[in-house]
């Protein structure tokens, strides 16, 4: 009950958000070059049929009333037509939201694989050559750009070795998982980097606290102590961390797709920039602003979740 | 004279340092003392002295940067310094237990207290359900009501006296038979501090423990103790059962901290804060060679500078670290002021 | 004797980054001392050569000789890295200070904002900004001064908010000091050392993320040549000529690696002045 009012809450405070990135979204739309009937027709479609096509799609009205249509379509949930695809657009996007959902999944996997074990020998050996080496290791990999080492990795594993497919994730449920272990290494290094220090210095605060060292004086092992003392209270701020991050994944998928060739909202993107296929370029948009606020809504519920001091406020 | 077998815990000649920015601080020097069976013993002194570190010393859980360098602690029958990481282990929780000052950052905030108390009773062989009604048990001897309830509950959601109880039950869920009570009551406000020695003399009693009690407060040592020891600059540098030492004390650090002491009979009995002596410790990386509190003694002579006094046993079971303690007899201490 | 102290006192970590960025700054200023091929020449009889002594870093499928084409890159790619953090370093702290020290509806305005910038994940907006503009090095940093300011102004935002009422201020406005001089004199100096130590990492992210959009066609345009661009050209030759894409990429990891160093020897040094 208290969970679904805070959630309801929440929502209500991300609408007005939502409505003026929404008007932001519209009017730098508009502000695009060239005229969108003319990119749909060619360059050989007489003056008649761009005229219709015009009044089609409303452009020969004013502003406001083309911001009024294009919100009521989008309450609607009719994003307009895609120019490239001619499709729905978004039919599309769910086309392509789950290829960019699993991505981000496999990304997420990946760099608490590469962060926690770091981390946590970083944070208990502080200041002795383990502490900087991995201190070291994730300078490095914060300044390595994510489109280079997938690359690098595809010339390695799928060019030199052919283990991995070079573009794309195939058809079936193996292949999903063949074609995501790349991609998901790849955006896995650079938020490791970010996770290392985090947990790193959280692990700090948390070992020479008061409850480790009574339950070191209750005689539990390192290991247990480890695990459901140090680890239990350290991963809390890094897994906020870690949700917080989701949102930058999301930028970054916007690279490791095309790096790829998954076929995700972020390739869409690209591609729909490339054309100037602009009704997909303004649903990717809204869907990621969309995406970027429920995932901070579901950072703080997680949070409460996992520190029951917090209370949704 | 008590033989070994009364005695469970006998510290020797412990020595301790910290090495801290390139400093020694000698933060024990020699501390010996023992315990027996079935009694509370004190340790008193201003805050610095050195209480923790002997305290924690003995489970041997100091920090990276600590280093004994000399002595024995003999639990029973083993020397405790000679023992390996996971035969400590093996002490720590189920033969010693330890209570913090601070239940609010001693316990785990984000595991429930019954998550707290299984895991004393990990190596025992019940069942999850015959570990609930030991937990439970425990809550109630504690004095925690409804413990159905409040096991699955954190420490945050325990009220300020129920927290430090909490604790108490999750120490005495691994049925140690000496507790370590580094400060149990500084934390808490009087009437709760009333309840909580209350409580722990009721444990000494029910639950059959020793205990080593660490306090600034010479009113707990009253009610609790039956020996104490005074504390100063990482030595011990008196020690007496309860009433001799408040009857007689024959070090003049014990005489200045019992004349710092409010004297209003009314007044006397709760709140005995120690009002510091004038001057302060000396710095624990440059020591005198004389005698530790030579800087704020009133009895000192040129001896005390160039000596460092013994530990002499100025009557049956009190003993005293001053080369002048005779200067003192007659000086009735603390039953002197509160009854004259 | 003080010279030796400050010696000592230097931190590792922030030497080793002035290292690196001096030897590529020396890269960026004087491309021409190290190599006198002409980063955009063609030349079709040299194509897709190996690395050799002829061609260090081995040519593309132009002809142009690599090693030329990634030190002539090094001053566009650091200048992104700095220009995209200095503007919205400039305007985010203003906004931070004016938020910060005067609260109420100017402070909500501004926050709201930031608010809404927020709301866009840092690349999307960069390329909806870039789809107005045509692609190129404007377009490039129109969008990163867009997207970084709103960091810097919640930060500098909320050290006023600590710094505000201490006492040192209380005393300047009891002197009755105009605004503009309290904010300048008594608050910036004191809140500046988070933006800081962001900021070293931001020129990081911001020099990545400008390759990132070379890489993707939407940044520093062909044949103008830049770290991502030459990445970008070279992944149509993975198996055949890796070096296209590899040796960009390690000048790319030196130089961030190198501000990476300089932020966290900063934050070292700033945090323990605080202390
Ligand atoms: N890890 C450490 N490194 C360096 N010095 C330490 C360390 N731990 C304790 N000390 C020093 O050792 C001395 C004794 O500390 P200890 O905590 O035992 O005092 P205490 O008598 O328990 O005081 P309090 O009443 O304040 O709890 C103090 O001077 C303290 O500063
Ligand atoms: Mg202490």
């Amino acid at each position: 009950m208290d969970l679904l009012s805070y959630i309801l809450k929440r929502v209500l405070q991300i609408i007005p958000v939502f409505i003026i990135a929404t008007i932001l979204i519209f009017f730098l739309m508009r502000l695009i070059p060239g005229d969108p009937a003319l990119v749909m027709l060619g360059e050989k479609a007489t003056p008649e049929s761009l005229a219709l096509l015009r009044s089609k799609m409303g452009l020969d009205q004013s502003y406001f009333t083309q911001f009024y249509l294009f919100f009521k379509n989008l309450i609607c949930f009719d994003l307009g037509t895609s120019i490239k695809y001619k499709e729905p657009v978004l039919l599309l996007l769910g086309d392509k939201l789950m290829t960019t959902v699993w991505l981000i999944i496999s990304s997420l996997f990946f760099s608490l694989l590469f962060s926690i074990i770091p981390g946590y020998y970083s944070g208990i050996h502080k200041d002795k050559p383990v502490d900087y080496i991995f201190r070291l290791l994730s300078l490095l990999s914060l300044a390595t750009p994510a489109f280079w080492i997938g690359l690098v990795l595809l010339t390695l594993f799928s060019v030199q070795v052919n283990w991995f497919p070079v573009s794309g994730w195939g058809n079936t449920f193996e292949e999903h998982i063949l074609g995501l272990i790349l991609p998901g290494i790849t955006q896995g290094i650079g938020v490791a980097a970010v996770l290392i220090r985090n947990l790193r210095n959280n692990v700090i605060d948390v070992k020479d606290s008061d409850y480790v060292n009574y339950a070191r004086s209750k005689g539990l092992s390192n290991f247990q102590i480890g695990i459901h003392h140090i680890l239990r209270n350290a991963l809390i701020p890094t897994t906020t961390l870690l949700s917080m991050r989701i949102a930058t994944m999301l930028s970054g998928s916007i690279v490791v797709e095309t790096v790829f060739g998954l076929p995700g909202i972020g390739a869409l993107l690209v591609n729909g920039i490339y054309a100037r296929d602009y009704p997909v370029v303004q649903g990717v948009v809204l869907l990621f602003v969309l995406l970027v606020m429920v995932i901070n809504l579901a950072t703080d519920i997680i949070y409460s979740f996992l520190d029951p001091r917090v209370k949704l406020s | 004279m008590n033989t070994a077998k009364d005695t469970i815990l006998k510290v020797d000649n412990l020595k301790l340092q910290f090495s801290s920015n390139g400093q020694t601080l000698n933060a024990l020097n020699g501390i010996s003392f023992s315990i027996r069976r079935g009694e509370t013993f004190g340790f008193v002194g201003e805050s610095g002295c050195g209480k923790s570190t002997t305290s924690r010393a003995i489970l041997r859980l100091l920090a990276d940067n600590a280093k004994i360098t000399d002595g024995t602690i003999y639990y029973n029958e083993t020397d405790l310094l000679k023992l390996s990481e996971k035969d400590l282990r093996k002490i720590r929780g189920k033969e010693i237990g330890m209570i913090f000052q601070d239940p609010m950052t001693a316990l785990n905030p984000v595991l429930t207290i019954r998550k707290q108390i299984f895991e004393q009773l990990r190596d025992t062989k019940l069942s999850s359900k015959e570990k609930e009604i030991v937990a439970i048990e425990i809550m109630n001897k504690v004095g925690i009501p409804l413990p159905e309830k409040r096991l699955n509950e954190y420490i945050f959601q325990y009220s300020g006296g129920m927290r430090q109880r909490a604790m108490i039950a999750i120490t005495l869920a691994g049925n140690p038979k000496l507790l370590i009570a580094d400060e149990p009551t500084t934390a808490l406000d009087v009437t709760i501090q009333d309840q909580i020695i209350k409580l722990l003399n009721h444990v000494k009693e029910d639950f059959g423990v020793s205990i080593l009690l660490i306090t600034h407060d010479l009113g707990v040592v009253g009610r609790m103790c039956d020996r104490v020891a005074v504390m100063y600059a990482g030595y011990i540098v008196e020690m007496a059962d309860t009433y001799t030492l408040f009857s007689a004390p024959r070090h003049p650090y014990t005489k200045g901290l019992m004349d710092a002491l409010p004297k209003l009979p009314q007044e006397q009995t709760r709140n005995e804060e120690m009002k510091p002596i004038p001057g302060a410790l000396p710095s624990l990386s440059d020591l005198p060679q004389g005698c530790p509190f030579v800087s704020r003694c009133q009895l000192h002579q040129t001896l005390c500078q160039d000596q460092l006094p013994t530990m002499q046993e100025i009557s049956p079971g009190h003993f005293a670290r001053c080369h002048y303690f005779h200067k003192l007899e007659g000086c009735t201490g603390l039953i002197n002021c509160t009854k004259g | 004797m003080i010279k030796l102290k400050k010696c000592k006192q230097l931190n590792p970590s922030l030497l080793a980054g002035l290292t690196i960025i001096i030897v590529i700054s020396v890269l960026a200023f004087i491309p021409g001392a190290f190599t006198h091929y002409n980063p955009t020449d063609i030349a079709s009889d040299s194509i897709l050569k190996a690395p050799s002594d002829l061609h260090l870093f081995g040519t593309d499928n132009f002809g142009r000789d690599i090693f030329s084409r990634v030190i002539y890159a090094t001053r566009i790619d650091v200048m992104i890295g700095i220009f995209s953090v200095l503007i919205p370093f400039i305007i985010g702290t203003t906004l931070g200070l004016i938020s910060g020290y005067y609260g109420g509806k100017i402070d909500s305005l501004i926050m709201r904002t930031v608010d809404i910038f927020m709301a866009f994940p840092y690349m999307v907006l960069a390329i909806a900004i870039v789809a107005i503009e045509q692609a190129g090095l404007w377009a490039l940093f129109l969008s990163m001064w867009l997207v970084s300011w709103k960091e810097y102004a919640r930060l500098i935002r909320s050290e006023v908010l600590v710094v505000k009422n201490a006492e040192y201020v209380e005393a300047a406005k009891v002197l009755a000091y105009s605004d503009f001089r309290i904010i300048t004199r008594s608050i910036l100096p004191n809140v500046l050392s988070s933006a800081i130590i962001y900021a070293a990492s931001d020129v990081v992210m911001c020099m990545l993320s400008g390759a990132a959009m070379s890489y993707l066609g939407l940044g520093v345009q062909a044949p103008t040549p830049e770290w991502g661009a030459i990445i970008s050209g070279g992944k149509a030759f993975l198996s055949t000529a890796w070096w296209i894409t590899i040796f960009p990429g390690i000048f790319l990891v030196v130089t961030g690696f190198g501000f990476s160093l300089i932020g966290d020897g900063l934050s070292d040094i700033l945090r323990k002045g605080r202390a």
